[in-house]
């Protein structure tokens, strides 16, 4: 008697179990499942084996290999393709001359072969199948039988008005080698939907012996957890390699080398694999821990299933889970119920994994991260949703459709019921695919949505300043990396989200406490075609137009494919601007252009302004927030450099107020203001704090060290399209050009530098700089800013990268030089001393 | 305590929105045009306006229109008995909407509401 083992699937309903491994070495109580199934038919004295493989086969063959070591003899077939079950048994057909008995690599089973052996034989059968009975027919093929239990009928996956019987088909068969005759060679040819029905159209010797005993197929992540719940609770019998240790009313197994740590609590079925460490005071119950693995103190492990390496730190709380190879499971985390960690993962300490996750392999999950979804594709889950006043992540990686959707309902149940956001993206596909995911999630929280659709930043913050929008959402690929959308949130005043705001959205996001509306009062969708116009009319007060039209200055833009190429030429040109514009048209399929390519495109406008003869060149960034200057000579400016030009333009024109700018900001717009009876604001780097400066009455612009620039008279908000207009307006009201008012800038030199430093140690670097500076002139608004009389150094932390910026600035350039690299190499050496 | 401006071409209401927001602990000036707005705004320091859209045969968002572009710190509530000007973009320049109804908490909420906004923003 012979037997085939069917071990050729791929596992994927087994996913992510069945990543590394084909589907049937999958331990089961710490061996794989097929080990069991050879077994089984060794009991019954059926040795002779053949295993049908056909994914990652090596895998297999390296753990068998002839099966001398298991007592019997093994013989591989691989099919070269997919040949359906009956298709791949006809494959080996040349080993299979007499009786033979078919089983699945992947069951678990106690049945007694021997009597489907025998009643097949007494039968004089062609085909004998094995039948059971089970609670839930649908998802099997169900077998009808005669009194003889001759096969009468077959019903594939019924439904459950088909189902007449709850008897199906095991996948265990007894077959003659004449049964290769209804096989055809070379076809694609399966024992349910071809060979059965074909035998019992030709009325051949079709049998079905049902059987009672344990019959599980182990066809996917909760039934693999289940089987290990029948085992550890005695319904079924198998095989454990690891030696029985006597301890009362507790069934415990115990590798070689295993170490149980004073006060380990252990209770019901417990299984550890050889090597494996429990530390004290772990509570253990009816679990199966691999090899190699240790379980820190504190740890309480219910049901669950451990492969090899895993590492399990202290206080961790894991119920009925599956954590495969190489895992490392961080200090007091939390596993519910049904999850799955896959091989080669590390979980942060104090994480949360919430029930019924699925983790992929080779994935990061921070350190306090609350884990409610699958993780699939991307590296990393995070700690927190926001970066800042946005979301960020690969678009349909990390961003996909349905987390989009989750997050519109936490953000639509943070808003008042029956409230209105303004929704707008830029021009790509990708921010239009997550944008309309989004508002659904908005809608079932019962909240309205005014679509502006494809509009710049500026455009909807400008709206968000009036009434009848409790928020905004924008977005729009990253500049950094077009894979990556971004979603922006502002608040009802159009400035970005506060912390506060987004940690609000990300508690509902986590707890999943989402306000479902009723099926009545969902949110509704309206446009608001009106914005541009309203937008236009504020854009045109904001200006000197009669000053403009007098001097029809002729200015190059690159409008870099961005919405704004959609109003702001038609602006100019009604302010008589002679405008040359580039890349103006919408480009849905290619996206903005990247930052690779800014210096290219700076270089091209420049060479472009000097032909021409214009007054000035504009590089306006995809998000339109951004502005890059090139003056009349075809000089680019440093961002720097447009701050202090910009700050020099307003106070020669008139302005009289304060000048809001960031602590790096160069200490010429000190000079600059103070000379004309201005005064300057220093904020932080980010850009709601200089935004929020700008809302005050006496400010009259506020400007970023990046090009950004907002000028409260028209809005308090970043925005490139004005501030474009607004530079050739104070360029005609001097009357000279650019590049001889930025002669008149007071003379500095400054330095920026980054030093790598990761995020633990970046608390102790400011503490280093901060004792560093005890002596020092110092200032605290951001990071820490040292004085040596005007000259001065700045230590920052980067707040979203693991970098920290230095930023020197000195009347002379060596001066600056040498501050700039003092302090980056102070950084460097503190870096090292945290280390030790 | 915050100065109003009320401007209602109805005499009644002025009287009502007069007695109602001085409760409320507001010092209150009423207009009844918008000429009279203008030259109340040129004279006095007011912490808020509240117009009508419809004076006679004047406009509220026109005056609305001028005082954002004149004295833009000045924050303008719009209060009319349609809802319909909420879409006509030339009064999304106010701070604030409300339709007229017998029950004032809206208008006082909102009041209060811009107010405190306003408050908040110019902190430095």
């Amino acid at each position: 008697m012979k037997a085939v083992i069917m071990a050729g699937g791929f596992g994927t309903r087994m996913q992510p179990l069945t990543c590394n491994i084909p589907k049937p070495m999958v331990p089961l109580m710490n061996r794989p499942i097929m080990l069991h199934i050879v077994e089984l038919l060794k009991k019954y004295g059926v040795t002779d084996l053949v295993m049908l493989l056909y994914h990652q086969p090596s895998v297999i063959k390296n753990f068998f290999r002839d099966g001398a070591d298991l007592g019997v003899r093994i013989t591989y077939v691989t099919p070269l393709e997919d040949m359906g079950t009956a298709g791949a048994v006809k494959c080996a057909e040349k080993y299979l001359d007499e009786r033979f008995l078919i089983i699945s690599g992947d069951l678990l089973t106690d049945f007694n072969l021997q009597k489907v052996i025998d009643f097949h034989e007494a039968n004089k059968a062609l085909s004998t199948i094995t039948l059971t009975s089970v609670k839930d027919p649908l998802q099997f093929g169900v077998v009808i039988t005669d009194k003889e239990k001759r096969i009468t009928q077959f019903l594939e996956k019924p439904g459950w008005g088909e189902v007449i019987s709850d008897t199906i088909n095991t996948g265990i068969y007894v077959l003659e080698p004449e049964i290769f005759k209804y096989i055809p060679e070379g076809e694609n040819f399966d024992f349910s939907q071809d060979l059965f029905p074909l035998l019992l159209k030709k009325k051949a010797p079709l049998f079905g012996f049902p059987v009672k005993g344990y019959w599980r197929d182990i066809g996917n992540t909760d039934s693999y957890r289940e089987a290990h719940h029948d085992i550890l609770k005695g319904k079924v019998s198998v095989k454990v390699d690891e030696p029985r240790r006597e301890m009362a009313g507790v069934d415990l197994r115990v590798g070689l080398d295993v170490r149980l740590g004073e006060g380990t609590v252990v209770e019901g079925t417990v299984v550890v694999g050889d090597n494996s460490q429990i530390q004290g005071g772990a509570e253990i119950k009816d679990t199966v821990i691999g090899r190699n693995c240790i379980i820190e103190p504190g740890v309480k492990l219910t049901r669950v299933v451990v492969w090899d390496n895993a590492y399990i730190k202290k206080g961790a709380k894991v119920v009925d889970c599956v954590i495969c190879n190489n895992v490392s499971v961080g200090t007091a985390t939390v596993m519910e119920e049904g999850g799955v960690i896959a091989d080669d993962t590390a979980i942060g300490e104090e994480s949360y994994i919430k029930r019924d996750v699925k983790i992929w392999p080779r994935k990061l999950i921070e350190a306090g991260s609350t884990v409610t979804g699958n993780l699939i594709w991307g590296e990393r889950w995070k700690k927190s949703l926001f970066e800042g006043e946005m979301i960020k992540g690969l678009t349909n990686i990390e961003l996909t459709p349905e987390f989009v959707a989750k997050l519109g309902c936490a953000y639509g149940t943070s808003l008042p019921k029956g409230s209105h956001v303004l929704v707008g993206r830029d021009t790509t596909l990708s921010s239009r695919m997550l944008k309309r995911s989004f508002l659904g999630g908005i809608l079932s929280a019962g909240v309205n949505v005014r679509d502006i659709r494809m509009v710049s930043l500026p455009i909807l913050r400008y709206k968000l300043r009036t009434f009848g929008e409790v928020g905004g959402v924008h977005f729009r690929q990253s500049l950094e990396d077009p894979a990556t959308t971004e979603i922006v949130f502002l608040d009802a005043d159009g400035l970005d989200f506060s912390s506060s705001m987004g940690k609000n959205i990300e508690r509902i996001f986590y707890k999943e406490n989402f306000r479902r509306a009723h099926h009545m009062e969902p949110g509704g969708i309206t446009e608001l075609p009106q914005v541009m116009d309203f937008y236009r009319e504020g854009f045109f007060r904001g200006v000197d137009q009669q000053l403009i039209r007098g001097s029809r200055p002729k200015v190059v833009v690159d409008f870099n494919h961005s919405p704004a190429g959609q109003i702001l030429p038609q602006i100019l040109n009604d302010l008589g601007c002679e405008v040359i514009g580039l890349n103006t048209y919408l480009d849905e399929q290619r996206g903005s252009k990247t930052v690779d390519e800014k210096p290219n495109s700076l270089q091209q406008l420049a060479k472009i302004v000097m032909t021409l003869e214009a007054r000035a060149g504009f590089w306006l960034d995809p998000t339109v927030e951004e502005v890059v200057l090139v003056d009349e000579t075809g000089r680019i400016c440093q961002p720097e450099e447009f701050l202090a030009l910009m700050t020099l333009l307003m106070v020669k024109t008139g302005a009289r107020g304060a000048f809001a700018v960031p602590v790096s900001a160069p200490s010429v717009i000190e000079e600059i203001a103070q000379e004309n009876g201005c005064s300057v604001r220093r904020t932080k780097s980010m850009d709601r704090s200089m935004i929020e400066a700008a809302i005050s009455p006496e400010v009259v612009m506020a400007g970023s060290m990046a090009g950004r620039f907002a000028f409260p008279k028209f809005q308090a908000a970043f925005d490139g399209m004005f501030t474009i207009a607004k530079t050739i307006e104070l360029s005609c009201a001097t009357g000279v050009p650019l590049s001889r008012v930025l002669k008149e800038v007071p003379k500095s030199s400054f330095l920026q530098g980054k030093v790598p430093c990761v995020w633990e140690k970046k608390g102790g670097i400011m503490r280093k700089m901060s004792e560093d500076s005890l002596d020092k002139e110092a200032s605290f608004i951001d990071g820490i800013k040292v004085s040596f009389g005007n000259d001065w150094v700045l230590v920052l932390p980067d707040q979203y990268q693991p970098v920290i910026h230095v930023v020197a600035e000195a009347k002379d350039p060596k001066t600056a030089q040498k501050l700039l690299e003092e302090y980056m190499q102070k950084v460097e050496r503190w870096k090292k001393e945290l280390a030790q | 305590m915050a100065k109003l401006l009320v401007v209602d071409d109805e005499a009644n209401i002025r009287l009502l929105y007069s007695q109602e927001l001085s409760d409320e602990g507001y010092q209150v000036v009423t207009a009844g045009s918008a000429l009279e707005a203008v030259e109340k705004l040129e004279s006095e320091s007011f912490d808020l306006a509240v117009i009508d859209i419809k004076l006679k045969n004047e406009s509220g968002i026109e005056l609305l229109q001028r005082i954002v572009k004149e004295r833009h710190t000045i924050p303008v509530i719009l209060c009319t008995a349609f809802s319909c000007y909420k879409d006509d973009f030339s009064a999304w320049l106010a701070d604030g909407y409300v339709v007229k109804s017998s029950d004032l908490q809206e208008l006082k909420d909102e009041i209060a509401r811009v107010l405190a906004k306003r408050q908040r923003l110019s902190q430095p």
